[in-house]
């Protein structure tokens, strides 16, 4: 152990004394021989080449370098695809990456290819490899384009020494490790975001469908009126099969005809919330929205004697949202409502009205504007119920998922963590509070107006 | 013969209507039709119906809460009542279109019209 200090002392007063080149590499006796290191030296120049041979060779390093050369892009092109590992048919989540070798020395002017394209083409073919560009011009610019798009580094042909070729070989290895794991990281990540966004999506598809079982009821009992309509309509018409020219024909055609388009419109309806996609933007009136919304939630207000009071601005704009998840939004919202005011009948309240963001008050939520910004026309839309309100305590955790105020067995905690999910997904706003002048709960949702 | 007369208590006025066609092209019936169930009271009053056709899902008052009045009142609490409502199918019916559903005798709104007269002949005269 002292003979060993005392040898690493030597050579730290030798690297002080100014010299540059390591008389020995240091005896580290636990490493092992290095593995050679396998360059790719792409150089159409026989003289060039072997200078570059020369000068790996006379590195004082145990070190050992696997040489190998093409002269022209295509042959290296051809050397890289013999060594390649990777079939090209691999799966893109495959995070091996493929190296062929573990550098690549790249003279820019080949016979069959010149400059940047040089680069790119074999860059293009192993990205994962450190390339080095050695060059007979000392353009500082190139140097440094060479290096933004990626290259390790780039030496001047005539300014090689050995030890700095050594360096600049260990170097650019080790940083391109660094990066591609940093890639193999950030493509791990990629994967991750892209698996919760799906699983996202899932939850919300399960809460859909949870709710359209709850739904369903419902729906059965609004389709099954205007059929109720149509058998009635039928059979006025058998009755009275030979006065054809009954003035009440043509009014018991046009009832018939729209108890087809309530049915319709209202499976239409449950159709459209059904189904499972991604979100598909539109732009969507969201007086309409609430309708829809409103007509598939229509027995539970009716069974539970809620009151419904619509104040719909006229000419309201657009707004981008894909309609099915939006929906599910106002029937959640609308279902909450109503069950808040199970018991006593009510009053649900619904506003919808635009502005300019400037002119809404600090205190009605803009602070927490991530996306909405001033000077933005946004459509809020106001939910309010009678019900007793948030317990003040819980008013903070209404959002976070399997958080239920609903007695056990009622509510699966998800419906509005889901809301807020969806609301987030479309960069609208929602804000849930107490109303102040009386028991209840508000909702108000914002969303960036289509103006143009 | 004396036409019968029938008072529709239902808010779909779609229904209530095509039903009013429908039995009074039998030449049996009067009808009646009240799609305001606040107002149903006052109505029947007026009306004097020989039965009433009563939904169950009704803004305002809903078919109970209109039994409960009717069975109140000195002069309607002996109208029979024949529930119709859509929130029973037609499947779950038995052969006489009636559908047992806790204690509650009702008529699906999508059975057969020629059913419903049935069941409303029936009902009047004392049969269900």
């Amino acid at each position: 152990m002292k003979s060993r200090l005392q040898e690493i002392r030597k050579q730290l007063k030798l690297m002080k004394s100014g010299s540059q080149k390591l008389e020995k590499p240091l005896p580290l006796k636990s490493s092992p021989q290095p593995e050679a290191i396998s360059i790719l030296c792409i150089e159409d120049n026989d003289g060039d080449f072997l200078i570059m041979e020369g000068q790996l060779e006379s590195t004082n390093s145990r070190q050992k370098f696997n040489l190998c050369r093409a002269r022209t892009a295509k042959e290296a092109l051809t050397l890289i695809s013999e060594r390649s590992t990777k079939s090209s048919n691999g799966s893109e989540r495959d995070l091996t990456f493929d190296l062929p070798f573990d550098l690549i020395f790249l003279d820019l002017s080949l016979p069959d290819s010149v400059g940047v394209d040089t680069y790119e083409l074999i860059a293009n073919e192993v990205p994962h490899v450190p390339i080095i560009v050695l060059s007979g011009s000392t353009d500082r610019d190139l140097a440094l384009e060479m290096v933004q798009r990626g290259a390790q580094d780039y030496l001047p042909k005539d300014h090689i020494f050995p030890e700095m070729l050594l360096r600049s070989v260990l170097y650019s290895i080790e940083r391109q490790k660094d990066l591609n794991s940093l890639e193999k990281l950030n493509l791990k990540l990629e994967a991750t975001t892209e698996k919760l966004k799906s699983a996202q999506m899932q939850l919300i598809q399960a809460e859909k469908l949870d709710s359209l079982g709850r739904l369903a009821a419902g729906v059965a009992h609004e389709v099954r009126n205007p059929l109720g309509a149509l058998r009635m309509g039928i059979s006025y018409l058998k009755q009275r099969e030979a006065n054809v020219d009954d003035p009440s024909f043509q009014f018991v055609f046009k009832e018939m005809d729209t108890a087809i388009v309530r049915a319709d419109s209202i499976i239409q309806g449950m159709l459209d919330y059904s189904r499972d996609d991604s979100v598909s933007l539109k732009a969507v009136n969201p007086n309409q929205l609430i309708e829809t919304a409103l007509s598939l939630v229509q027995y539970e207000i009716t069974t539970h004697k809620v009151e419904v009071k619509k104040s719909l601005l006229p000419k309201l704009p657009n707004i981008l949202v894909d309609a099915s998840k939006m929906e599910h939004v106002f029937i959640n919202l609308f279902s909450n409502a109503i069950q808040a005011m199970a018991d006593e009948g009510g009053k649900l309240e619904i506003t919808t009205q635009c502005g300019i963001v400037d002119e809404i008050k600090r205190d009605e939520g803009v602070r927490d504007f991530v996306r909405i910004r001033k000077q933005d026309e946004v459509v809020l839309i106001e939910i309010r119920d009678h019900g007793p309100g948030i317990p003040v305590d819980k008013v903070d955790r209404i959002f976070e998922p399997f958080f239920t105020t609903k007695p056990t067995g009622e509510g699966t905690g998800l419906g509005l963590s889901i809301v807020k999910r969806i609301v987030d997904l479309h960069r609208g706003h929602i804000r849930i509070r107490n109303c102040e002048d009386s028991p209840g709960a508000c909702v108000s949702l914002y969303f960036k107006a289509i103006t143009s | 013969m004396n036409k019968k007369r029938i008072l529709v208590i239902d808010d779909d006025l779609q229904f209530g209507r095509l039903t009013q066609l429908t039995l009074q092209a039998t030449a049996n019936f009067e009808v009646s039709v009240q799609s305001d169930s606040r107002k149903a009271i006052e109505t029947a009053r007026e009306f004097k119906p020989d039965l009433i056709l009563l939904d169950i899902l009704m803004p305002g008052l809903d078919g109970g809460d209109i039994e409960r009045l009717l069975e109140g009142d000195p002069k309607l609490c002996e109208v029979p009542i024949l529930v119709v409502s859509a929130i029973v199918s037609e499947n779950d019916a038995g052969p006489d279109g009636l559908v047992q559903s806790g204690g509650n005798v009702m008529v699906p709104k999508t059975i057969d019209p020629s059913m419903l007269i049935q069941c409303i002949e029936d009902r009047l005269c004392g049969k269900i």
